[in-house]
């Protein structure tokens, strides 16, 4: 019987979320390079921030998918919004794997009972040589820890900020993302969509995939008076 | 049978999983023969549920192929201590420790004794049966170190036999665990006025273990080098007598090393292992605070070491007296020999720290640059090695030397205080505080110059700093439509390509809103 490491799970990798379709600026290169060559990695901890919707969530995925088809790491993706339900313990015998993936570090952090726990299993990591790939919306300095030891080891390897696409990069983004889908979007339609709607990536791409869905059940082309229609848009 | 079912089924999932995942998921789970029931203890729910998602189907499975007779039921559920059955005893115990060497399972294990109908069994192939002559290395109940315990019942503490570091099967890995790190030398520790003291101590202990400097206790803020000092002491010892027993450890490690020991009802080997070392290295000695029993077993650990001449080094992050829910017994004891403060390295210290690691690395930082660095990062040591490691890795991703502006390039993240969360109203007050007029007029009608074109401002920076729609930045904008928000920032990216001051006004304005 062939296992598949994380699939089933409610916060398990999703397959979409690869380095391949990882949309990045050149701003992004040399960190998307790191990640690709993760096994090389010698440091303990590797910390990305950036702002919600510029992509870590995807690119955490990517490196444990990546590491699964190459067979090079034993990784483990860890949402901490979600896995916060089962309470600090959560660590506890994690130090088997080779990397553990921990997104949205930033939501337990000025929690103390958290802090220990992951302050422990940081010293555990170290001790049995497994990389910690931690990301947050702020920077290290930008958190308020409660445990300064936590703080200190979590400026221990490298820190890098992932940039945001930029408006052009966004639109190529989204033209990307219809051409997958083989859906029709002109310009025209595509320039509405950016102007009306947040600019989040994420949430401009769930755009892209509910229209395509609207567009085939409702068997009409993407037009604008479409789109504001079924958007809601005045 | 179901012992022999369950050995079974472990051995297949050891075989069918990579090793990490049937290390994470499987080992940790603790099995009780009940009646016909085969009870599955998982640590915590989020293994609990891993468990049940990924793995409890193909238990099922094993299960009910390899079952004779009857197929047994099976309850996953999470092993609190106090579910443990009360009158387990020592041999029992210790039968529910790792394996490390996994061995191949033998089909015909004759079940528990009908006397000890709750036996417990590590998820772990080769956990046998007790009443084999099976050794077993306890490994989780002593953490820096593995105990090996022949025979039953419990052998004598005589006979226990610690195995040297270095001995572990994973060896794949880089391990520190419980061992000295030999990368922390008095040699590459780099001295300032600010750590000088502290050495010195640390190189007088090294010489003189169990002298007048006993307890040494060091204290300090966070990476500033304790842990260094504390491990160079270590190496210097076992340096100067290989034989000797130098223990170090977390002080968390031996709060979780006495909670396994209390859940397995081997606290007495605990204290004999702990009792019996020459010398004992232990970090963080704060994170005792509020643990009462934790207290208890370390002060009786420290009379041990101390009564008999051995050496006791701790590092805190604070003098020992301000350790707030410490037992005074303790804070007094931790004070009966030298106490010494590390204090945050001064300037040419933090240089001389970087262009050391960076020779360690086998790259070159010149003294200008390492100044450089040294002035922009104060705070500790480990931020200074992060920064460094960052300026390494961007050299080599450019393809160039370490150059003042490459460095400034490299740390932009790292210096970066924090990704604000920008909301429209603080920019509208920040543009309006900045151009000195009223917040009001910032969703106003009055479209007189002085008052439009920092609201023109305004409105770009809000698409620039924050995701809001078009429409929605217009709304917050006094109701305005979409169109005049475009029309906004297409004036000002052309203004400032034309004129210095719109420009430098919205770099300013930028830099203040976003650090």
């Amino acid at each position: 019987m062939n296992f598949s490491p994380q699939l089933p799970f409610d916060f398990s990798v999703s397959e979409n979320f690869t380095f391949t379709n990882f949309l990045t600026s050149g701003k992004n290169a040399e960190l998307v390079s790191l990640l690709e060559e993760f096994e090389s990695y010698q440091e303990v901890v590797a910390f990305i921030w950036g702002k919600k919707g510029a992509g870590k969530s995807h690119l955490l995925q990517a490196i444990c998918h990546a590491n699964e088809e190459k067979e090079s790491l034993q990784a483990l993706y860890l949402p901490m919004q979600k896995i916060r339900v089962f309470g600090p313990e959560v660590f506890k015998s994690l130090h088997h794997m080779d990397l553990i993936c921990l997104d949205d570090f930033d939501c337990i952090v000025g929690e103390q009972d958290w802090e220990e726990s992951l302050f422990e299993f940081f010293n555990r990591c170290r001790e049995e040589g497994v990389k910690l790939l931690v990301s947050s919306e702020n920077s290290p300095r930008g958190l308020n820890f409660e445990l300064q030891d936590l703080a200190s080891r979590m400026s221990w390897g490298v820190i890098y900020q992932l940039h945001e696409l930029n408006d052009d990069e966004k639109l190529a983004a989204l033209h990307r993302r219809a051409e997958e889908r083989h859906l029709p979007l002109s310009a025209e339609v595509m320039q509405y969509i950016y102007t009306r709607h947040s600019r989040d990536l994420q949430s401009l791409l769930e755009v892209v995939d509910k229209l395509d869905q609207l567009s085939l059940s409702e068997k009409r082309r993407l037009t604008i008076p479409f789109v504001r229609k079924v958007m809601g848009w005045q | 049978m179901i012992v022999a079912t369950w050995q079974k089924c472990i051995y297949c999932l050891k075989q069918e999983l990579p090793s990490q995942q049937f290390n994470t998921w499987i080992r940790p789970l603790r099995f009780i023969n009940g009646n016909n029931t085969l009870y599955l203890l998982a640590p915590n729910k989020f293994i609990l549920e891993w468990v049940k998602d990924h793995f409890l189907g193909r238990i099922e499975e094993i299960i009910t192929e390899n079952s004779q007779g009857e197929t047994p039921i099976i309850i996953l559920e999470i092993a609190a201590a106090e579910k443990l059955p009360a009158d387990i005893s020592l041999d029992q115990a210790l039968s529910t420790a790792d394996l490390t060497n996994v061995l191949e399972p033998e089909v015909d294990q004759p079940d528990q004794p009908d006397n000890r109908p709750h036996a417990e069994y590590s998820a772990t192939p080769g956990a046998l049966n007790n009443n084999q002559t099976t050794k077993l290395n306890v490994t989780d109940s002593f953490n820096n170190s593995l105990v090996s315990v022949t025979g039953r019942p419990a052998a004598p503490a005589s006979s226990h036999k610690i195995q040297s570091p270095g001995t572990s099967p994973n060896s794949r890995k880089q391990r520190y665990k419980g061992e000295l790190n030999p990368n922390y030398t008095f040699n590459n520790f780099i001295e300032g006025k600010s750590n000088q003291i502290a050495r010195a101590a640390s190189a007088q202990v090294a010489d003189n273990p169990g002298g007048a400097y006993n307890p040494l206790f060091i204290y300090g803020g966070v990476g500033l080098g304790k842990t260094h000092l504390m491990h160079a002491i270590g190496n210097h010892l076992r340096e100067q007598n290989p034989g000797a027993n130098v223990v170090y450890l977390h002080s968390q490690t031996f709060v979780g090393s006495m909670v396994s020991a209390l859940q397995l009802n081997a606290i007495n080997e605990f204290k004999r292992y702990y009792h019996s070392v020459d010398a004992l290295l232990i970090d963080d000695i704060q994170f005792f605070a509020k643990k009462e029993r934790s207290q208890e077993e370390f002060f009786h650990t420290f009379n041990a070491i101390f009564e008999s001449g051995r050496q006791i080094i701790m590092t805190c992050d604070k003098y020992h007296s301000e350790i707030n829910g410490l037992e005074e017994r303790l804070k007094s004891r931790f004070g009966w020999g030298l106490s010494v403060a590390v204090e945050p390295p001064e300037l040419e210290t933090r240089a001389a720290i970087l262009i050391n690691k960076a020779n360690h690395e086998h790259v070159y930082l010149a003294n200008e640059e390492a100044m450089f660095m040294a002035q922009k990062l104060r705070s500790n040591v480990r931020e200074l090695e992060g920064a460094l490691k960052k300026v390494i890795a961007h050299s080599r991703f450019m393809g160039s030397d370490i150059s003042i502006p490459l460095i400034k390039e490299a740390l932009k993240d790292l210096l970066a205080i924090q990704n604000k969360l920008i909301s429209v109203d603080n920019i509208q007050r920040t543009v309006a505080e900045y151009y000195k007029i009223k917040m009001a007029d910032m969703v106003s009608k009055r479209r007189n110059r002085s008052i439009a074109r920092p609201r023109q401002i305004a409105m770009c920076l809000s698409k620039e700093l924050t995701n809001h729609s078009l429409p929605e930045i217009g709304n917050l904008y006094g109701g305005r439509d979409h169109t005049t928000v475009l029309h906004a920032c297409r004036t000002i990216n052309d203004l400032r390509q034309s004129s210095t001051d719109i420009n430098e006004d919205y770099q300013n304005l930028l830099r203040s809103l976003s650090s």
